[in-house]
């Protein structure tokens, strides 16, 4: 018996939602981080890892199953040939939420919905690959990872270079916040098209 | 239409009142920069979250 297993309707009706989901969905593959409402952001999690689990599968049944869901085949294609492959590695929780901060004008808890294989990596988070998201050892200060990326950084150079890598960091986060600013507001208006209609 | 049958005194009225409190949220420090933040958010200073930084934090908005 399927009984119960919704976790929530949105306040939406089936389609409605669902083309909700998708739309934040296309936001996500597109832009590998979007900011919604933390209830979104969680229904539209569950469904992405599904996606990318078919990504993974890599048949024509799978193609046909996303290409259900995206009418997008630019994006299909993305899905099967990179996004899909970065996840090889992983059993499951391809994506990550993340309670980012409150939104004006309602106080709604708004989330960072973001993949957990990124295309641009920043240095900290790349050097201790094979750490799983879940494994996340909490005692970790930001002084360590410096210093493992600073450890790295002086078997080829010497640590002047300090000052670089902090440099690409901001970079890298700098690139991520503008993306952030673009996808949202995509989503954004797309629903509020679909809720005047 | 039935009616409360006398007026509620300042006294009671004020005595049921003791108990609307707000209470603090239960706030922790940010392991990154220090500062109070509410527990599993990204720290609002620092843009930091589980040992990484994951926002860029614009300075005087």
């Amino acid at each position: 018996m399927r009984h119960r297993k919704l976790n929530t309707r949105l306040s939406r009706t089936t389609k409605h939602r669902k083309a909700t989901v998708s739309n934040i969905m296309r936001g996500l593959f597109t832009s590998e981080r979007v900011v919604t409402t933390v209830k979104k952001a969680k229904v539209t999690s569950r469904y992405a890892d599904k996606v990318i689990t078919l990504a993974k599968q890599n048949d024509l049944s799978a193609i046909r199953q996303v290409e259900a869901i995206f009418q997008d085949k630019n994006l299909v294609h993305k899905l099967f040939h990179e996004i899909g492959p970065r996840f090889t590695d992983r059993n499951g929780g391809y994506t990550r939420v993340l309670r980012y901060k409150v939104r004006r004008g309602d106080g709604t808890e708004m989330a960072i919905l973001e993949l957990t294989e990124k295309e641009i990596m920043s240095p900290e988070e790349r050097a201790p690959k094979t750490k799983s998201a879940k494994k996340k050892t909490p005692e970790k200060t930001v002084a360590e990872s410096k210093s493992s990326a600073v450890e790295q950084q002086t078997a080829v150079t010497k640590p002047v270079v300090i000052d670089e890598e902090q440099s690409d960091i901001d970079a890298l986060a700098q690139a991520a916040s503008d993306e952030e600013i673009e996808s949202p507001e995509d989503t954004t208006d797309e629903e509020e098209e679909k809720s005047s209609e | 239409m039935p009616n409360p049958k006398k007026k509620m005194s300042r006294t009671r009225r004020n005595k049921r009142r003791t108990h609307y409190v707000l209470e603090a949220p239960q706030l922790s420090t940010c392991e990154n920069c220090g500062s109070a933040k509410m527990p599993h958010r990204i720290c609002p200073g620092c843009g930091f979250y589980g040992g990484r930084k994951i926002v860029e934090v614009e300075e005087g908005v």
